[in-house]
């Protein structure tokens, strides 16, 4: 092909559309002001100190990754303090974040909800404006006691702990409901061992609280009489109804995440997306675990308000897989745990893995058109 | 694809000082090399949309240029950071340039479309330098005098990737 032929056949791509509507041109000294106002928030991000809650133990100031273990107040004066217990072992993270590994921590906020943050090797606490207690056992189970406001302890499930009620992180990583201090002690025992028979007759009004949160996880039977229970205590609403309706479709409502707020957006798919690539790096670098080289992961569905994420993994051993899955979300806070210092988000959300069938499913598709194809080609 | 003789500072010097008509030649004029720019590295149809986004920020900031003879590197300079912005902000959307000639010359459009992403393969020097000349159907002279560039060069560089373009066509 020539060069003449060439312009003709790319032609069609020339530029052919006349020139646009031109909107007023803005003022010069607009210009000089943007431009002073620009130099100004330079100059107020260059001496701004980088580290805002800047925190310090006496007058050392903490570096990311230092790690503490020796009793001090640790101090930052947009967050507040934290009194360090003996034989305890906290790392500060960076930023608003403090991981604690064991032992006990005492924090009293000023800044606002949701900013100062502590990590335990399964669960974290967000202040959501407090005085608090945190204890870790070595074995990664705790006790969290609130003592002023509210505290937020998250892993794959969420328990809100008001003033004056604590809430207990098992070993293996499940948070008891938020439980008053002042409530029985054969209340608390039977609640914490999932006793519903000789827990609900010694709940008292107040512990109406406590009672709610275990309907996320009971079964239906159970809740139907959880809210018999809850009743007698506390005064439904006028437009309570008694949930008698079809067994499944109130265990689905209940213990599912809704499946319309994992819908998926712009901003979770690039989350989604983000965070697969980082897990990708945790598998590999920071879980010890020779089976993750056989895992893949085929996707993450992130909530869009960012605070819980489904990690769809998949490999060969379909029933390896599965067990696989299963110890993930057993050691979830650890895995987030490293996650949160592969990525940059405020908060990074809690991880539920799942096996991704989608796979398997698609296989067994495949042999059933080819048991198909068979049978047409013998007929 | 005569211009007219008034040299590009004294319509640029006319346009910091609100002469539309003015901005208008320098559109007709430049308008093909900052088209050929972008068709270099966004899809056909958003290389248009583009062209105008460059030529209303060029207008919005006209009263910036210090030096009104620079405007031909200014403006191509606004051009390729536009299509910069552009790409990370689209993502990785994919925009296939044969949707974007008319059903009934598809088997060419399809062509072109292969033409164009030849083209589009090329080292950058190449690549501008031939959109300008097979695209916009400009000479020589005429991409020398926009580009800023010495006759020669764009000489060398319109042979050169002929000849490239060529290998990547047989």
């Amino acid at each position: 092909m020539n060069e003449e032929q060439l312009q003709e056949l790319l032609s069609v791509y020339r530029h052919r559309r006349p020139m646009p509507e031109l909107g007023q041109r803005r003022a010069a000294v607009l210009h000089w002001w943007l431009a002073a106002a620009a130099v100004l928030a330079i100059v107020v991000v260059a001496i701004w100190p980088k580290n805002q809650a800047n925190w310090r133990a006496g007058f050392h100031v903490l570096r990311a990754g230092d790690t503490i273990t020796t009793p001090v107040r640790i101090h930052s004066r947009v967050i507040g303090y934290v009194d360090v217990g003996a034989n305890t072992i906290l790392r500060y993270e960076g930023g608003n974040r403090l991981s604690l590994e064991q032992g006990t921590i005492h924090a009293k906020t000023i800044s606002p909800p949701g900013i100062f943050i502590v990590d335990t090797p399964r669960a974290r606490a967000v202040d959501l404006g407090c005085e608090y207690v945190l204890s870790i056992s070595p074995n990664g189970g705790g006790v969290l006691r609130v003592a002023a406001g509210w505290v937020g302890l998250n892993n794959w499930g969420q328990s809100l702990v008001p003033q004056g009620a604590k809430a207990i992180i098992a070993p293996d990583g499940r948070l008891s409901p938020p439980l008053f201090e002042d409530s029985a002690a054969a209340f608390q025992a039977a609640i914490v061992r999932g006793d519903l028979n000789s827990a609900l007759p010694l709940a008292r009004r107040r512990d109406a609280l406590t009672l709610i949160n275990l309907f996320r996880f009971a079964t239906p039977e159970e809740r139907l009489r959880i809210y018999d229970r809850t009743r007698a205590l506390v005064a439904a609403c006028a437009q309570g109804q008694r949930p008698l309706g079809n067994q499944k479709e109130q265990k689905t409502a209940l213990t599912c995440y809704p499946r319309a707020a994992m819908r998926k957006t712009k901003r979770t798919s690039r989350v989604g997306e983000t965070m697969r690539e980082a897990l990708v790096e945790v598998f590999r670098h920071d879980l010890k675990d020779s089976r993750l080289a056989m895992v893949s992961i085929t996707d993450v569905e992130v909530a869009p308000d960012l605070s819980l994420a489904r990690v769809f993994i998949s490999g060969l051993n379909a029933d390896e897989t599965k067990g696989i899955a299963r110890d993930l979300n057993s050691q979830g806070g650890r895995v987030r745990h490293f996650l949160g210092q592969r990525i940059r988000l405020r908060v990074t959300p809690n991880l539920e893995f799942r096996y991704d069938e989608t796979g398997a499913r698609a296989g067994r598709i495949e042999s059933l058109l080819q048991e198909i194809k068979k049978k047409e080609d013998k007929t | 694809m005569s211009m007219s003789a008034r040299p590009d500072a004294e319509l640029v010097r006319a346009a910091q000082a609100g002469d539309t008509a003015s901005f208008e030649m320098l559109y007709k004029k430049y308008a093909p090399v900052v088209h050929s720019i972008l068709l270099g590295r966004l899809p056909a149809g958003d290389a248009e949309d583009v062209t105008q986004n460059v030529f209303i920020a060029a207008w919005t900031k006209l009263t910036s240029l210090r030096d009104p003879a620079a405007f031909a590197g200014w403006v191509a300079r606004i051009a390729r950071n536009a299509a910069e912005d552009h790409r990370r902000r689209s993502g990785d959307t994919l925009q296939l340039d044969v949707e974007y000639a008319t059903k009934s010359r598809q088997a060419e459009a399809a062509e072109a479309a292969h033409a164009l992403a030849a083209i589009r393969a090329l080292p950058e020097a190449y690549r501008e330098t031939l959109m300008m000349r097979l695209v916009e159907g400009m000479s020589g002279v005429e991409i020398a005098e926009r580009t800023g560039l010495t006759e020669g060069s764009v000489r060398v560089n319109l042979h050169r990737g002929m000849q490239l373009l060529r290998e990547a066509l047989s």
